[in-house]
């Protein structure tokens, strides 16, 4: 039984698996003319979010608040940082106003991991530098098994910045623990060599020949504000060769096209392949309320030993 | 201090060589080597069996955080770190606020030094102002004050100034040691461009980041003709420039951290900043090449790079806490337990690494036990063992990355000069600590 | 340990066929009418009225699932349960019957009651009940009750159903 989720790397399978089951049955409260079940009555949700985003944040907040939950998001958005507050300080404060649960973005990889020492709530990382991104990579799994039932031998192409996403490794991680045949596409500045070994996975730099028997793909955002940017020499290049528009599935017309959002039309997808029959895309984002209440359910939802029992852990010094 | 007889104890040469004796310290320090002696004489007796007289350790490559930086290390928390390592010289780089760029600095590090230290220590220059890569510092006027090398350590020597500065060494036969680092391939990475790297997406430096300037230090070193010394080498690629160098009799020498030895990014937890040095823990190959490559004789110095900060500063987050971690307490307990004792090196190795080597390259006295002279030793003893604990560092860093291990080899007493420097509590009862 | 056997398969059926015909005369309008089992046992024992129903007087009923997990009060004092299906259409305007098997604190009527709640504003909410143990902690009372059978508090009443126990019974544990 986990305590928090900072990773889809040591997530046991059947525990993935039960999060799923339970969301099949949150998806159903989502579908009442009352979205609200109070299986969090009285539990303290904080988001916060050191980084941008409008809806991780806001799918977090809509699936606490339908169970229950208090949710309040903070916006630290790195001002408190500025002013010299250390993560460790934020989280000593955050950790005094009791919550039950904290929901952290850090554009740091493993300052989720960190800030475990600073506060007994429950961590769930909502993305943490290019490291992971486990909720998104859970409601992509529940998605692709909702269609295909099994996942085991399905090839499930990632296509775009692997190299500084974290829904990829956190996908990556996952959907191998389905027996999925995880294979990567982008070019090689973004889809590094190293990646085929070191993850026991297949990496393509030639688009047409990843496509040709994939199940699924999942598109990644280009992200223009970020490093990606350094790594390709323009988005013109990067979308004739790695973008996905209709003319590439003609061989492959079935293939399931997910993507995290937001989406750069006409860049990393076409309006086209976004907006077709194969695209789960929408789904998706109903999955990931499920899916995060789920998440939370699974961590809050019922007797765990320090949970409510708020430890003074202001005094206390811990390694890192 | 009374007088202290050494009886049959086993000591190590510079010259290599090692044997048992007898001898005495006076009252003043002096050591006076014995054919026969009554024991009555002594009012404490070391019985040898399993004591060994070492020459005292040079390091090459500390940062006593002076001037500007006292909070994370002095002057004398620093020496005595030494002393309570078996270290009798060290070289303090100019990275401090501010940079010692200029002859008054020296001489007030000087000064600092001659009043606090219980040991030698060696100030080493910036060779550009402000260590900002664009101008020349007074090198020549640094070294009448007492600078011992010069160096922009923590970041490399831009190359015009680097070629400057060894064309303009040569003058005075001056030693510029670089930091072989290109700050554009670091470009602020964390840890070493690796497996680990690469599944945690965290920024990483690259081995080329190190190679590349390496491969421009030879270079220009070729060119001058000049004496480079090059800082605390981290990776395998590096080491064949510097073997061509050494095969094409370039004045080029080099260094390895004792941690780069022993820590690789594989076998320490690489989130726990204890272990967030720069440049950092390599792949395990690399640290089993840089040790043949000591043994080859391709690198010809061990140093600690002890670089101390304060707890505050360490016990930020991973990306927000600051390189460096202390090593003078540890550095030759961690060389004798993990290389002496499985056999890997002899005491003669180290020796040679840390004391012989760094008299030659930087043309500095050797520090030795020697007869109707002033003492100039520690002594340790073989299979006795110590677990590293905070308690033990003299450092005002005391966040070690052997904290909690055992080691082996720890220096009892360290003598420099006649005085005793350090000394163990439970070592030479009735001797008082001077 | 067991300590006595109430109800065997024959008397249960008695008492499903009565508890049916209470309700055949209560209610006019069948369309209106709606079963909602509680997990686990009240799912088959709603389903078995509402096939009595079907083979005694022709009417189909319609009958749904409710898994009352998320409304319970004491969530947080046990260690994790794991929910089950609801498969509640809209309560609106409907007359609803609770079915469950025992009828104990009342905790989890209340909890049924909070939960159909949330599909709709219903007509009326009735209960029935297989058996009523006492010891009830809240103003809930059966509206069709198998059987009254007091108990002391260390009893334990359970319903052996064939549908996941293979047999029918009622038995008082100690």
């Amino acid at each position: 039984m986990i305590s928090h989720l900072l990773s889809t790397k040591n997530l046991e399978l059947n525990e993935a698996l039960e999060i799923f089951d339970n969301a099949r049955k949150f998806l159903e409260v989502l579908d009442r003319p009352t979205k609200k079940v109070p299986i969090l009555k009285g539990k303290l949700i904080l988001t916060v979010f050191f980084e941008p985003s409008t809806r991780t944040r806001t799918s977090f907040e809509i699936a606490g608040k339908t169970l229950g939950a208090d949710v309040v998001n903070l916006s630290v958005s790195q001002s408190s940082t500025k002013k010299g507050e250390t993560i460790k300080d934020t989280c000593l404060t955050l950790n005094a106003m009791k919550p039950d649960c904290i929901v952290i973005r850090h554009s740091v990889s493993k300052i989720p991991d960190y800030i475990t020492n600073f506060t007994s709530a429950k961590i769930v990382n909502a993305g943490d530098g290019s490291n992971e991104h486990p909720s998104q990579a859970l409601l992509d799994a529940f998605t692709l098994i909702q269609h295909f039932g099994d996942l085991s031998g399905k090839k499930i192409l990632i296509l775009g910045d692997v190299l500084n996403s974290r829904v990829a490794r956190s996908n990556v991680w996952l959907l191998k623990k389905f027996g999925a045949k995880v294979s990567l596409c982008g070019p090689s500045t973004l889809v590094r060599e190293e990646f085929e070994k070191e993850w026991d996975v297949d990496v393509y730099w030639d688009l047409d020949e990843a496509i040709n028997d994939a199940d699924a793909i999942i598109v990644l955002r280009i992200q223009l504000e970020r490093a990606a940017s350094a790594w390709i020499p323009s988005t013109r290049e990067y979308s004739i060769f790695y973008g996905l528009n209709s003319k590439r599935l003609v061989n492959n017309n079935k293939v399931l096209i997910m993507h995290p959002g937001p989406m750069n039309r006409g860049l990393e997808i076409s309006s086209e392949v976004a907006d077709s029959d194969n695209a789960l895309i929408r789904k998706q984002v109903t999955n990931g309320l499920a899916i995060r209440m789920s998440i939370f359910y699974h961590l809050l939802g019922h007797k765990v030993d320090n949970i409510g029992e708020h430890l003074d852990k202001n005094t206390e010094q811990r390694g890192y | 201090m009374d007088k202290i007889l050494f009886k049959n104890i086993l000591v190590y040469f510079s010259d290599l060589s090692s044997k048992r004796i007898n001898f005495y310290l006076d009252s003043s320090g002096n050591v006076n080597f014995l054919d026969s002696f009554d024991i009555s004489d002594y009012k404490e007796v070391l019985d040898g069996e399993d004591l060994v007289v070492m020459p005292l350790l040079t390091d090459v490559h500390t940062h006593m955080r002076v001037p500007g930086q006292e909070e994370k290390e002095d002057i004398t928390s620093g020496s005595k770190a030494a002393a309570r390592g078996g270290i009798g010289q060290i070289f303090t780089m100019p990275n401090t606020k501010p940079v010692v760029d200029n002859a008054y600095l020296v001489d007030y590090l000087v000064s600092n030094i001659d009043k606090n230290s219980s040991m030698k220590i060696y100030p080493v220059g910036a060779v550009s102002k402000n260590q900002a890569g664009e101008e020349l510092s007074p090198l020549l006027e640094m070294k009448r004050s007492g600078a011992i090398a010069f160096s922009d350590d923590g970041r490399p020597i831009t190359t015009n100034i680097l070629r400057k500065a060894l064309i303009y060494a040569k003058t005075f036969d001056g030693v510029i040691i670089d930091h072989p680092e290109d700050p554009v391939l670091s470009d602020g990475g964390l840890i070493h461009e690796g497996r680990l790297s690469r599944a945690y997406g965290i920024k990483s430096i690259p081995y080329t980041s190190e190679e590349v300037c390496v491969a421009r230090d030879v270079a220009l070193a070729r060119e001058t003709r000049s004496r480079l010394h090059l800082a605390h080498l981290s990776t395998r690629h590096s080491l064949k420039y510097i073997e061509i160098a050494k095969e094409e009799d370039l004045n080029v020498t080099s260094e390895v951290t004792v941690n780069h030895l022993i820590f690789n990014c594989e076998n320490i937890s690489i989130f726990d900043t204890k272990f967030k040095v720069n440049p950092p823990f390599r792949e395990e190959e690399d640290m089993y090449e840089l040790f043949n490559a000591l043994k080859k004789g391709i690198i010809d110095i061990i140093c600690t790079d002890h670089a101390p900060h304060t707890l505050e500063e360490k016990e930020l987050d991973y990306s927000q806490a600051p390189f460096g971690t202390p090593g003078l307490e540890t550095v030759f307990a961690a060389l004798y337990t993990n290389f002496v004792m499985s056999n890997k090196c002899a005491l003669e190795d180290i020796i040679k690494w840390m004391v012989v080597n760094p008299s030659k390259v930087f043309s500095i006295p050797v520090l030795e036990l020697q007869n109707n002279s002033k003492a100039n030793f520690f002594i340790f003893k073989k299979n006795e063992e110590f677990l590293v604990k905070p308690e033990m560092f003299f450092s005002k860093c005391k966040l070690s990355p052997f904290l909690d291990k055992k080691l082996f080899g720890f220096p009892l007493a360290t003598f420099y000069n006649g005085k005793m420097i350090y000394k163990d509590n439970n070592f030479l009862q009735t001797v008082k600590e001077i | 340990m067991l300590k006595a056997k109430i109800l065997n398969e024959q008397e249960i059926n008695k008492i499903l066929h009565r508890l049916m015909y209470e309700i055949y005369e209560n209610h006019k309008d069948f369309d209106k009418l709606l079963l909602v089992g509680l997990w686990t046992r009240g799912v088959f024992l709603s389903r078995r009225i509402a096939e009595i129903f079907l083979n005694e007087k022709g009417i189909r009923l319609d009958t749904s699932e409710l898994d009352v997990t998320p409304y319970r009060d004491d969530l947080y004092t046990k260690e994790k349960i794991a929910l089950k299906t609801t498969n509640l259409i809209s309560t609106r305007e409907r007359s609803i019957i609770i079915v469950d098997d025992v009828l104990f604190t009342g905790r989890t009527i209340r909890g049924a009651i909070e939960a159909i709640f949330d599909f709709g504003r219903p007509k009326k909410i009735e209960l029935l009940i297989l058996i009523d143990r006492g010891h009830r902690e809240l103003p809930i009372n059966a509206n069709y009750l198998g059987r009254f059978v007091p108990t002391s508090s260390k009893e334990d009443v359970n319903v052996r159903l064939k549908e996941i126990d293979n047999v029918d019974e009622v038995i008082i544990l100690e």
